[in-house]
């Protein structure tokens, strides 16, 4: 399914994003005020300005039935309108930017906030975890009695991948290498570095053909931004960016297999309609940065390829490390948005930036993409 | 960081989950040893696990028939680290094409040494002929097939 979205320009005024770390000592709800609080004050605005607040978050990790009841008081929902996603970051964006756009409201904040009710002391053990909310995410009767999971679906993906024999284990290790030594001196790291392809290929393998260091990086933590509509944003202080197209789209079942054959096909779809909405002719020259949500190596081609961008000089992949770097799961999309939005005030104030972001609950199976064209102004 | 403060929460639920009409069917072919199938009247397709409607044609399927136990192993992957609750790793899971089907059927796959993880692919080459192995206790559920391991 491709969800169509006709943003129309709307700006984003308030950006921010909580510490990103292996496990926080805090209530959800916590992290949801935190992350709306400072990006309100980002653009000088109070809870009274907001129109529609949109949260993403889903009740298994979170350890709560309707943990939106927690949290909606914290996305500066408390008697306005708000509703909650189980869904990736990157969707809420799109809710409420669509809000602004259809002028229903002026103001609108999406958030994500990712920190499951789970106390580990490695990665290894903060993966057992979420890999069995992922198999409780299966479709029960086939899928989840043998063992499906989202990592066992990157592992096939992956097989499949190397099958072709146009991919190598050695080019993923250079890649996830390259990627973890830059997120590294970012400012939201989730592993440290620099790593190089040798300490990869050394990394345990976790499943087949993947090894550790391959993997998203996992940590926690809750993002938020704050939409305006353009007469609005023209009378805030904050951030000077504007969303000027949105697409999203959903995969299919585990038995049609396209997860596994052609797993960029969903981003490929909202791609599509995110460039038609911002009036992208050719992406590979008119973009200067892309943020993409590879969960693998093995799918960082695919992607790329179906957002036409693979012709994208590779430090403009990803220059905050993707997941390789941190991974904060369902806060992911509104923390791909931040990082564009960072580098093109930094790089380029007037330039345009892609937002890439899936769900990861069930691997590529019925994964639900969101892409984003974001401009400077 | 010091070791934050928790509280132990247990979920404790018992679902029934309705297989319908079509999916009860096939689980209790399975119980009887049959794998059954069936298929699109406009596209053809065949669909295992069966489907109650062609999602692409939009159509209820029809026509159905019993699909030998045995297929290609179009991918399977080793699972080094498993899930809390899960499987006690190493073990495969993989994608079977059913001789006659159109679709994947997930499912464990036996029959491969664990002991280099360097070499375990090679071990099942892409397309290899895999058997469903049936557990000799079935009760009309996908794990009534116990495994799928190498066809020889």
């Amino acid at each position: 399914m491709t969800n169509r979205v006709r943003p129309g320009p709307v700006h984003v005024v308030g950006l921010s994003c909580t510490p990103l770390l292996a496990e926080q000592d805090a209530v959800l709800d916590e992290l949801v005020f935190d992350a709306v609080s400072a990006a309100l004050s980002e653009c000088a605005l109070r809870k009274s300005d907001v129109g529609l607040s949109v949260l993403a978050s889903m009740d298994v990790p979170d350890g709560r039935s309707i943990s939106s009841g927690l949290t909606t008081a914290a996305a500066a929902g408390y008697l306005s309108d708000s509703y909650r996603l189980e869904a990736d970051s990157g969707s809420a964006v799109a809710a409420a930017a669509q809000a602004v756009a259809a002028g229903d409201v002026e103001i609108a904040i999406a958030v994500g906030v990712h920190n499951p009710e789970h106390h580990a002391e490695d990665d290894a053990g903060r993966r057992r975890f979420l890999e069995q909310l992922s198999n409780l995410a299966f479709e029960p009767a086939f899928d989840r009695p043998v063992g499906m999971t989202a990592q066992t679906v990157y592992g096939m993906q992956a097989a499949h991948a190397l099958h072709s024999g146009e991919v190598s284990l050695d080019d993923w290790a250079e890649l996830s290498a390259a990627a973890i030594t830059r997120g590294a001196t970012g400012r939201r790291p989730g592993r440290s570095g620099p790593v190089t392809a040798a300490d990869v290929l050394a990394s345990a393998p976790v499943v087949s053909p993947l090894l550790d260091l391959m993997l998203p990086a996992p940590v926690t933590g809750a993002a938020a931004v704050v939409l305006a509509s353009p007469a609005r944003a023209a009378r805030l202080l904050g951030r000077s960016a504007v969303l000027t197209g949105i697409g999203q789209a959903t995969g299919d079942h585990t038995w049609t297999g396209d997860w596994l054959t052609r797993p960029g096909a969903t981003t490929a779809r909202a791609a599509a309609d995110a460039y038609q909405n911002a009036e992208l002719v050719d992406p590979g020259a008119e973009v200067a940065v892309v943020e993409l949500s590879a969960p693998t190596p093995a799918l960082h081609g695919p992607y790329l390829a179906a957002l036409q961008l693979q012709g994208l000089a590779p430090e403009r992949v990803s220059p905050s490390g993707g997941l390789a770097s941190a991974h904060a799961g369902l806060a992911n999309g509104i923390i791909r948005l931040l990082e564009a939005v960072e580098w093109l005030e930094q790089h380029q104030p007037r330039g345009r930036a892609v937002v890439h972001s899936v769900d990861t609950i069930t691997g590529t199976v019925s994964e639900e993409s969101t892409v984003v064209v974001v401009e400077g102004i | 960081m010091s070791s934050p403060l928790t509280q132990t929460v247990h979920w404790d639920l018992t679902y029934d989950v309705h297989l319908g009409s079509t999916w009860g069917r096939f689980m209790q072919g399975l119980r009887e040893q049959k794998i059954l199938a069936n298929s699109c009247p406009e596209c053809s397709r065949t669909f295992v696990p069966p489907q109650a409607y062609c999602e692409s044609c939009f159509v209820r399927t029809e026509q159905w028939t019993e699909l030998p136990a045995e297929g290609d192993l179009e991918v399977f992957t080793v699972v080094w680290q498993g899930f809390t609750g899960g499987p006690k790793p190493p073990y495969a899971v993989g994608g079977i094409r059913l001789a006659g089907a159109d679709t994947l059927l997930m499912h464990v796959v036996t029959g491969l040494d664990f002991s280099d993880p360097s070499t375990v692919r090679d071990q099942l080459p892409h397309g290899s002929r895999v058997r469903a192995v049936w557990a000799e206790d079935r009760t009309g559920q996908i794990l009534d097939i116990s495994h799928f391991e190498p066809a020889g």
